[in-house]
């Protein structure tokens, strides 16, 4: 289909991006969800007043053991609890008492030669490591990439959307253990090439590539969304990404997940969150364990009041959360504080045809012809704008100067072309 | 308590406002510009035609919802833009009476804004046009004039405008210094020509217009100039003339990139702009008024939804095709 540059939008990264990272390690308590699988068979591996350690398996699940959730602490189940989730839905957790845990030194259990692609499958397994970017095992996603080839292999360092920064904050503390993370990747799916794609001022990005080599490092542009993979390495300095070449994304997150875990042995129990918004007194981004409760994550940051909104995600895609004692679980970046002051409701007038969401359209569709066949009723013409294209990225919504939410629009109009038409006939009962 | 929003949870601060005032301030060193030349009289032709405009609205709002709304300002636009397209000459009620045309029958009946098919501007100039044809076209000469009458304008010297002399079949003595310069007779807004330029490039940078449309536009005006010139005169004095006088620059820079009325879609807008010259050089070789842009914006922009489906649907389908036969 089309493919357009999108949108800009204005970053607001500082001042959390300038802090360096805080490692939250006292932490009282961790919700962390027995597993993901909504239909297999789930069978608790522990029980109240269990002792489980860091890696320990919460479940056993013998239709998909790749969905059972491994504890991110040690400590002892203190009970279990149902959550609602904004993002994964009902989950049944156990509540783990975490108890003060003295890291293990960083000693290497394996030596960069001995590591084959086999053993590569087997620690990401074993070891837990989830992709930040979707929270999908790598495992799934490593076999799925040697099943079907791989040209270019690249860590997603771009944080394109306005307050989430967690990406460079990564690149800017580990960024050689990145980049061998992501070697490993490469190494084990038969990438010939692979870098780091981001988007960063030019100080943050001559550092990184001081420590790196500048050939691992692509700067992208600077336009929202970043869909076409195409887009992730256009001027690699060592060859062209064509439009048909296999081009695969692997979040910084995992990346270095995957280092610790072949060689120092880690499982993977911690993420890296941005904490930002106007209601936020310390913005700053924030190593936590999986299954810290976003409350606890606030508060560090200085938030002792309850703000008007608490968005779980980035401003564009983030899904609003009506509390704050929820987890924080693989596939997380971003938690959003915002006062009433900063979100207005939005005062939705008519469309004035101004073509803006048209140039907005990464995708190439008419939103503003949807809308106006959505809302004429014609639902039977929808499908020949093919809205089932669209991957609900919200830039038409975000760029509309009439405050009508399309994206909402689109989304409705892929199932409405199966809406009930009525047929008038003549009553031939008459 | 915490509440609930969707996605995007912040969004652009801009609004439809934002649009209309840049035209509005591009029209304000245009009628300056006139002012220059015939004192205030421009000046309040472009005020009749936009406070005319803003009460037709008020009125019109009333009777649809009781509540009229004009936070968009773009009946303040119609108005100015209607006052701009005028010449010094005209009574002041002819703006007026065109500025309620263009709300009151050519954007408030099809819904307001947003849903109007033609231009309003076009529109009330197109009834200006034909129902007072002797009031519109006729200019002061800016060489003998210092500054117009307010209201009795009977004694002011008047000269054919360089459009007139073409669509007659004679010569013109105008040269690119004067036509840049503004030293020709013609309405408010089209005289200063390098002002029209300025401000297409200021609505091209605050993305309140596309050069898809204006550049196809002024090329495809430009090859037609210079091979059917309507005058015995070199073709590079054609083009000058076709292109500076007249409504042309203006009706490009102002009528056919109205948001509303224009294709949204990059291809559909090269077409709309490639159509609207064919048209208005037809027009001009063949029709009875000297100014005829404004018909020729409402002609196209009858084509303008056609257009973007037409478009849309090919450059998909291609698109389609395109990977089809080179699968990723």
């Amino acid at each position: 289909m089309l493919s357009r540059h999108g949108i800009r939008l204005l970053f607001q990264k500082e001042p959390a991006i300038s802090r360096p990272t805080a490692e939250l390690t006292q932490i009282s308590q961790v919700i962390l969800p027995f597993s993901f699988a909504t239909e297999a068979a789930v069978v608790p591996a522990v029980s109240l007043y269990d002792t489980v350690n860091r890696g320990t398996p919460l479940a056993v699940i013998e239709n998909d053991p790749l969905a059972t959730v491994c504890s991110s602490v040690m400590g002892a189940v203190s009970g279990e609890r149902i959550i609602q989730h904004p993002l994964y839905g009902t989950l049944n957790c156990a509540v783990i008492d975490c108890v003060p845990d003295v890291p293990a030194p960083e000693v290497p259990v394996l030596l960069p030669e001995t590591i084959t692609p086999e053993l590569i499958l087997e620690t990401a397994e074993r070891l837990d490591v989830i992709d930040e970017l979707d929270g999908v095992p790598l495992i799934l996603k490593l076999r799925e990439w040697q099943e079907t080839g791989c040209d270019f292999l690249v860590a997603d360092g771009i944080e394109i959307e306005p307050y989430s920064s967690s990406a460079w904050a990564v690149l800017r503390d580990h960024a050689e253990n990145v980049l061998e993370g992501l070697r490993l990747a490469a190494l084990c799916i038969g990438a010939e090439r692979y870098h780091i794609a981001v988007c960063l001022s030019g100080h943050r990005r001559r550092s990184i590539a001081l420590r790196i080599g500048k050939e691992y490092l692509y700067q992208t542009d600077s336009y929202y969304p970043k869909a076409d993979p195409v887009r992730y390495g256009k001027r690699d300095g060592r060859g062209t990404v064509k439009r048909s070449s296999r081009v695969y994304r692997i979040g910084v997150q995992a990346c270095l997940a995957l280092y610790r875990a072949l060689y120092l042995g880690e499982v993977h129990s911690r993420c890296t969150v941005t904490v930002a918004g106007d209601a936020v007194p310390h913005p700053q981004n924030v190593s936590v364990p999986f299954g810290t409760t976003v409350q606890q994550v606030l508060e560090h940051c200085g938030l002792t009041e309850p703000p008007d909104y608490l968005v779980l995600g980035e401003q564009m895609t983030g899904t609003a959360a009506l509390t704050s004692d929820v987890p924080i679980l693989p596939g997380m970046t971003c938690i959003l504080a915002f006062t009433a002051k900063a979100i207005r409701p939005v005062t939705t007038r008519t469309c004035i045809g101004c073509g803006r969401c048209v140039q907005a359209c990464h995708k190439g569709l008419l939103p503003f012809e949807i809308n106006r066949r959505y809302q004429n009723m014609h639902y039977e013409r929808l499908a020949s704008l093919s809205p089932h294209l669209c991957d609900g990225c919200n830039a038409c919504s975000y760029i509309c100067p009439c405050g009508i939410d399309l994206a909402a629009v689109i989304e409705e109009a892929k199932t409405a072309g199966n809406a009930i038409s009525v047929e008038w006939k003549e009553d031939t009962d008459a | 308590m915490l509440k609930a929003s969707p996605a995007p949870h912040l969004r652009e601060a801009q609004r439809p406002a934002y649009q209309s005032f840049g035209v509005l301030l591009c029209l304000v060193p245009l009628t300056a510009f006139s002012c220059l030349h015939y004192g205030i009289r421009p000046l309040l032709l472009v005020l009749s035609g936009v406070i005319s405009a803003v009460l037709t609205e008020f009125i019109c709002g009333l009777f649809r919802h009781g509540r009229p709304s004009m936070s968009d300002a773009t009946s303040l636009v119609t108005g100015g833009l209607i006052g701009a397209m005028m010449s010094p000459l005209t009574p002041f009620w002819v703006p007026a009476i065109g500025s309620v045309f263009a709300i009151g029958i050519a954007k408030m009946p099809f819904g307001g804004t947003g849903r109007n098919i033609f231009n309003p501007a076009a529109a009330g100039m197109a009834f200006c046009a034909v129902c007072f044809p002797t009031r519109l076209f006729v200019y002061p000469d800016p060489t003998l004039t210092n500054s117009l009458p307010l209201l009795d304008t009977s004694a002011v010297i008047t000269a054919a405008s360089p459009t007139a002399q073409l669509n007659s079949g004679g010569t013109t003595s105008y040269g690119w210094i004067s036509l840049l310069s503004g030293d020709f007779p013609g309405p408010i807004g089209s005289t200063g020509v390098l002002i029209l330029l300025a401000c297409a490039l200021y609505l091209f940078v605050r993305r309140s217009s596309s050069p898809l449309i204006l550049i196809p536009y002024l090329i495809v005006c430009a090859i037609g100039a210079a091979l059917f010139p309507r005058a015995e005169i070199a073709a590079s004095t054609s083009v000058s003339l076709e292109l500076c006088t007249g409504l042309l620059l203006f009706s490009g820079v102002f009528l056919l990139s109205d948001p509303v009325t224009a294709p949204r879609f990059w291809l559909a807008r090269i077409l709309y702009g490639v159509i609207a010259a064919v048209l208005t050089m037809l027009l001009r070789h063949f029709g009875r008024f000297e100014c005829c842009e404004f018909f020729a914006v409402m002609l196209v922009n009858s084509f303008s939804l056609l257009l973007d489906r037409g478009c849309w649907h090919l450059v998909t389908w291609l698109h389609r095709r395109k990977e089809e036969v080179s699968p990723r």
